[in-house]
């Protein structure tokens, strides 16, 4: 399971900072959001070789859960599982113990809870914003997409959510990411006033 | 003053102060720079490029070449700015370029005085002698002469931004054909962006006095985008200009979003735009073209459409006795439009003799303007009529009309060749040239207005079609549809005088002649020998002109002359907007590990590399050396213990049954024997045989591996697996992720080392629990972790890992340890020098030209099995004994010091090319011995240990006298890292 806040156990405590923490969120500008939405995990499941049916009839039964097809996000209760490229799979959410005696032998299963910083940018002006970020097409993508791609220059998992976007990147380039993602909001909101 | 009483689409209400040269002017909502100027009586307004000659606005669009001018002041000060397309805000300050003293009285004038010495292709014949005097003397000279506008030398502190943008139907221009083919595209369905260069979108129809279903043009073009406008599936983007075309449906724009504004506060001052589009039509219009004839360059001669843009659209007439120059109906219309505005016209010139212009004015049929006079503007022409006979018009403007050339340029991009069409002596665009781009209208020789509206109809329900979106039935509405009527007229010969075709290059027909006579006779020769069509307009006004005047001298036919292509941008575009969000920090991406904060607190100087900011050393006082806190650190490990960040190392996770297999085909030792709960390191090749990088490989359970790469070739590594994994290798069951982030790691290295972990993880850490180079799992404060028994110090030493999140705690407990046992912090500063002392690599030795056997590593090359580079290792120039070989370098002479890079002479020999026997990778001083080392690489190095040699830094004017030494420099026999 994974290990979340203040950890006291024998003779050492250990304060849990996540990847968001101390970069100003949540941060609003004119009518736009941008905050924090860390999952309490994330954890990557990969297939072995000729398990994908396996895995996904594991999944189903044991969490109710379906893995999606290529750019899809598939959703139960509060758990999400997203397309992560090649092969490749997210589960927010999930029990990692749980998932690794599930899938075990079947898939290979890591925790990388702490690897991403996931944060979300909403508002009604959010596709504007998101064009200065990302080369997707932001305005063909429905709840129920997610993609693999550039967001100012890094790396990233883009995903509607209800109002907005959520946005995946890796925990280094926390700090870089909001602080392109607010200064697109400030020059855009400076952009709509001289409209 | 020279505005008119009436018309225009500027609010005369409002009065905004601007400078030009110091002077004030006033301008309107509405006015160009250019046209408040001519409303003020301001002709002159530049100078040329190489002649100085005094020089006024040409045009009214982006095509202009004359009137360029510095806007702004200090570091915001932008050069070579049109003043046809600045808008005007209070406060604008306008400046005259490439004049000294000043745009009236220019001493670089008298370069027209020596034109006779000027001409094309002088300065390839000029200044050949003595070659050291080109780039000298006289290339600066010449770039001091003949230029355009100034930089300002100061960081550009505009704000730009780049953005992406998609849609089905990209319309480029918003004249009668763009407005026509976006409203149709719409009413489909279609997700249509319309966007023009200019701030009031309606192209002509805001210049000429013509009608649209019994509108004005101007009321027409209005009510059309505002219908626009309110479309939801519509972004109309006025000053937007397409300046190119990509692959894949991809173009170019430049959004001017606060160029017209003195105050943008924040708003980015211009955009540029990546859009990506299903199909393309391309309305731009088209371009007047000049004649050229003698001295019909000065202030005041002026395209004939920019005459009627500035009176209809501006309500400001240049001139208050005005003459035309004409091969086309075109003329005819402005001397009527001019006399509607109430502007007297005092003559028609028509070249065509067998034509009876229907107009209300002295009319001069089968005759040429051979001269004009006039010191800053025209003041009079000199024209010779049908007969022969010549006769002086005391005209103060001239309007010029050559005829039209499609603004086909975005057609080109992709290097279509444009094509002939006689009937109206231009070029058109290749059909097919940009895939799914058509043009229409004036952009493909469609010139009435008519023909604009049926052609943008025509191609929007085709684009509706192709996309299978809903068919539309629009009414087309009614429009003037006069055929063309031109005899082609490019130039008037015989007659004394220079006459201009490149008004920006100060390019002349005498020129194309000197070209030809030269033997420059191809296009793309001819382009270059006289720099026609090489300027910041690119030759929009120029290329046709001296195409016909070439083919004139070849006895060719102008297409069979050939074009040149265009090339983006469509118009100048500034280095920033190209490079939009790549100034300063936004260059690259900034990666901090989860403990950045706290050692950010310890120290400022960090060090980038892969993009991690890692902490160079952390000083105890701020006034000391960076050597004394390095030295420090470096004694600390080495006498009890210090503890460094390594999180940055690339982690990969590497599952699956075959997962040791595909490690023994990536690596050149073998990773299969491991045992679980050990860690081997391991060397990995490229295809090519030279090392790819290195890094350490743990087996956690029989099918489960977590190696470890450099900083900086993380990326590359993981990339390097997933293609052996996905393309190579596909049938391994494998799986890979990089899990670099999801770990904080620390160095906890030193004699002491032990003793700080044994206590804070409450663990048997024993050599027999844990050896040197082995691992276990830990539990610390309840959170599961890994520890490691590495050492890239040479000493005894482990790296911890646990869960990032936890990683700033950790690191802050690990250091209240160390610092209580007399250690602390060290930095990279410390570790680079721990690691030279110990021989140990990083890629300043693994620099992607050595290989296994120059680093002594050959014994890493795996004979039982076969890895990627195993083969291309053992070509003959690879395993050749006298190739640059790793060895140990210390001075032994009076210079103690050694510098990185420095080349490896021998004894008594010069320090040139050809004596190089190697160079410096890496070198320190080692506080451990003393004195100075470094690595270095020798040719046959490990065979001369012992032997003297010379590092010579002719740089940085040093040369030590070396012994060369085994690389390992402390510790050789690895007793302290193995505890």
């Amino acid at each position: 399971m994974i290990q979340k806040g203040e950890n006291c156990v024998g003779k050492i405590s250990l304060h849990a900072r996540m990847a968001t923490d101390g970069l100003g969120l949540p941060f609003k500008c004119g009518g736009l959001t941008v905050a924090a939405q860390m999952p309490c995990t994330i954890i990557s499941v990969a297939p072995l070789k000729g398990q994908g049916m396996a895995v996904g009839a594991a999944l189903k039964k044991t969490v109710k859960l379906t893995l999606p097809t290529v750019g899809k996000v598939t959703t139960h209760k509060d758990m999400r599982a997203l397309w992560g490229g090649q092969g490749q799979w997210y589960i927010l959410g999930g029990d990692a113990e749980i998932l690794g005696k599930t899938l075990k032998g079947s898939a290979a299963v890591g925790d990388q809870s702490d690897a991403w910083a996931v944060f979300s940018l909403t508002g009604k002006d959010a596709n504007a914003v998101m064009a200065r970020l990302t080369p997707l097409d932001i305005s063909t993508m429905e709840i129920g997409q997610t993609a693999r791609s550039e967001f100012a220059h890094m790396l990233a998992v883009i995903t509607p959510i209800p109002g907005g976007y959520e946005i995946m990147v890796l925990r280094s380039f926390a700090k870089t990411a909001v602080q392109h993602t607010i200064a697109a909001m400030e020059m855009l909101s400076a952009q709509m006033v001289l409209k | 003053m020279s505005r008119l009483a009436n018309g225009g689409l500027i609010d005369r209400d409002i009065s905004r102060p601007f400078t030009f040269d110091g002077q004030a002017y006033t301008a309107h909502p509405g006015d160009t720079l250019a046209s408040a100027l001519l409303a003020q009586d301001v002709r002159l307004m530049g100078r040329s490029f190489k002649y100085h000659r005094p020089r006024g606005v040409l045009t009214a669009g982006s095509e202009e070449p004359n009137a360029l001018m510095e806007i702004g002041v200090g570091a915001a000060r932008t050069p070579n700015t049109r003043a046809t397309t600045q808008e005007v805000y209070a406060g604008l300050v306008a400046q005259s370029q490439n004049c000294f003293p000043s745009l009236k009285t220019d001493f670089l004038a008298v370069n027209d005085l020596l034109a006779p010495f000027l001409g094309a292709g002088f300065y390839y014949k000029t200044f050949m002698w003595p070659k050291a005097f080109w780039e000298k003397l006289y290339e600066p000279i010449i770039r001091r002469a003949a230029g355009l506008g100034r930089l300002s030398g100061e960081p550009d502190q505009t704000l730009y931004q780049k953005a992406h943008a998609h849609c089905d139907l990209l319309v480029i221009g918003a004249g009668p054909a763009g407005l026509m083919a976006a409203s149709v595209a719409a009413k489909g369905g279609a997700k249509v962006i319309l966007a023009d260069e200019d701030f009031i979108l309606g192209g002509r129809l805001n210049s000429e006095d013509c009608e649209i279903n019994g509108q004005s043009g101007q009321s027409w073009a209005a009510k059309a985008v505002a219908e626009l406008k309110d479309m939801p599936n519509v972004t109309v983007m006025a000053r937007t200009t397409i300046t190119g075309a990509y692959d894949g449906g991809t173009y170019g724009a430049l959004e001017r979003v606060a160029d017209h504004i003195a105050q943008p506060n924040g708003a980015p001052t211009q955009i540029f735009w990546r859009i990506v589009t299903k199909r393309a039509i391309l309305a731009s219009g088209a371009h007047e073209r000049p004649i050229a004839f003698p001295n019909n360059d000065r202030p005041g001669i002026m395209l004939a459409s920019a005459l009627r843009t500035y009176v209809t659209r501006f309500g400001v007439t240049p001139g208050h006795r005005i003459a035309v120059f004409t091969n086309n109906d075109d003329g005819w219309r402005t001397v009527r439009d001019l006399q509607a505005a109430g502007v007297s016209v005092i003559a028609l010139i028509d070249t065509r003799p067998e034509v009876t212009p229907d107009v209300d004015c002295p009319v001069y049929t089968g005759a040429k303007v051979v001269n004009t006079a006039g010191r800053r503007g025209v003041e009079r022409l000199s024209l010779r009529k049908a007969n022969g006979a010549l006769q002086q018009v005391n005209a103060d403007c001239l309007a010029v009309s050559g005829g039209w050339n499609p603004a086909l340029h975005l057609s080109s991009h992709m290097g279509g060749r444009p094509e002939w069409r006689a009937n109206i002596a231009a070029f058109v665009p290749k059909p097919g040239a940009i895939p799914n781009l058509v043009a229409v209208g004036a952009a493909n020789g469609a010139f009435s207005t008519h023909a604009a509206l049926s052609d943008g109809m025509i191609a929007a329900k085709s684009v509706l079609k192709d996309l299978g979106l809903k068919q539309v039935r629009p009414k087309l509405p009614l429009a003037e549809d006069a055929p063309i009527q031109i005899t082609p007229f490019w130039h008037v010969s015989g007659e004394k005088g220079r006459a201009w075709l490149d008004f920006q290059n100060d390019v002349t027909v005498k020129d194309i002649k000197t070209a030809h006579a030269e033997n420059f006779r191809s296009v793309e020769h001819m382009k270059r020998y006289t720099t026609l069509g090489m300027a910041t307009d690119q030759g929009k006004l120029s290329n046709m002109g001296a195409l016909a005047i070439m083919a004139e001298l070849t006895g060719q036919s102008i297409p069979k002359v050939g074009t040149t292509i265009f090339r983006p941008p469509y118009t100048p575009v500034h280095m920033g907007a190209l490079g939009a969000g790549g100034a300063g920090k936004g260059f690259q991406p900034e990666r901090f590990p989860p403990a950045h904060d706290f050692m950010a607190e310890k120290t400022p100087h960090m060090i980038e590399a892969g993009l991690w900011y890692r902490p160079a050393y952390y000083p105890q006082n701020p006034a000391h050396h960076w050597r004394d806190s390095c030295d420090r650190e470096v004694n600390m490990v080495r006498s009890s213990v210090g503890v460094c960040d390594v999180t940055t190392l690339g982690k990969i996770d590497v599952q699956g049954a075959d997962a040791a297999e595909f490690l023994d085909r990536v690596y050149t030792n073998m990773i299969s024997t491991l045992k679980p709960g050990r860690v081997r390191y391991a060397l990995m090749l490229r295809e090519d045989g030279f090392v790819l990088d290195d890094g350490t490989v743990a087996r956690l359970v029989a099918d489960h591996f977590v190696i470890t790469t450099t900083t900086g070739a993380a990326g590359a590594v993981l990339s390097h697996l997933e293609f052996c994994a996905q393309c190579l290798w596909a049938e391994l069951d494998v799986q890979i992720i990089s899990v670099t982030e999801q770990w904080a790691q620390y160095a906890v290295a030193g004699p002491q080392s032990r003793a700080l972990l044994a206590d804070l993880l409450d663990t048997d850490i024993s050599d027999a629990a844990i050896p040197y180079m082995g691992w276990m799992d830990i539990t610390l404060g309840g959170i599961k972790g890994r520890l490691f028994r590495i050492s890239f110090s040479g000493e005894l030493a482990y790296e911890i890992a646990l869960p990032a999140r936890f990683g700033d705690a950790l690191m802050r407990e690990l250091d209240a340890r160390a610092k209580a046992m007399g250690g602390g912090l060290y930095g990279l500063e410390a570790l680079n020098v721990l690691r030279i002392e110990k021989g140990f690599l990083t890629h300043a030795e693994m620099d992607g030209r050595v290989v296994a056997a120059d680093l002594g590593m050959s014994g890493m090359l795996s004979g039982k099995k076969d890895f990627i580079g195993k083969i291309a290792s053992q070509r003959a120039g690879l395993i050749d004994p006298m190739r640059e070989q790793l060895v140990g370098i210390r001075p032994i002479g009076v210079v103690r010091q050694l510098l990185g890079g420095s080349i490896m002479v021998d004894v008594g020999a010069d320090a040139t090319r050809e004596n190089v026997q190697g160079y410096i990778s890496s070198a320190c001083y080692s506080p451990t011995l003393g004195g100075m080392i470094a690595m270095a690489f020798v040719k046959g190095g490990r065979t001369r240990i012992g032997a003297q040699i010379r590092a010579v830094d002719l740089v940085r004017d040093l040369d030590t006298l070396c012994e060369i030494v085994p690389v390992q420099f402390h510790d050789p026999e690895g007793g302290k890292l193995r505890g």
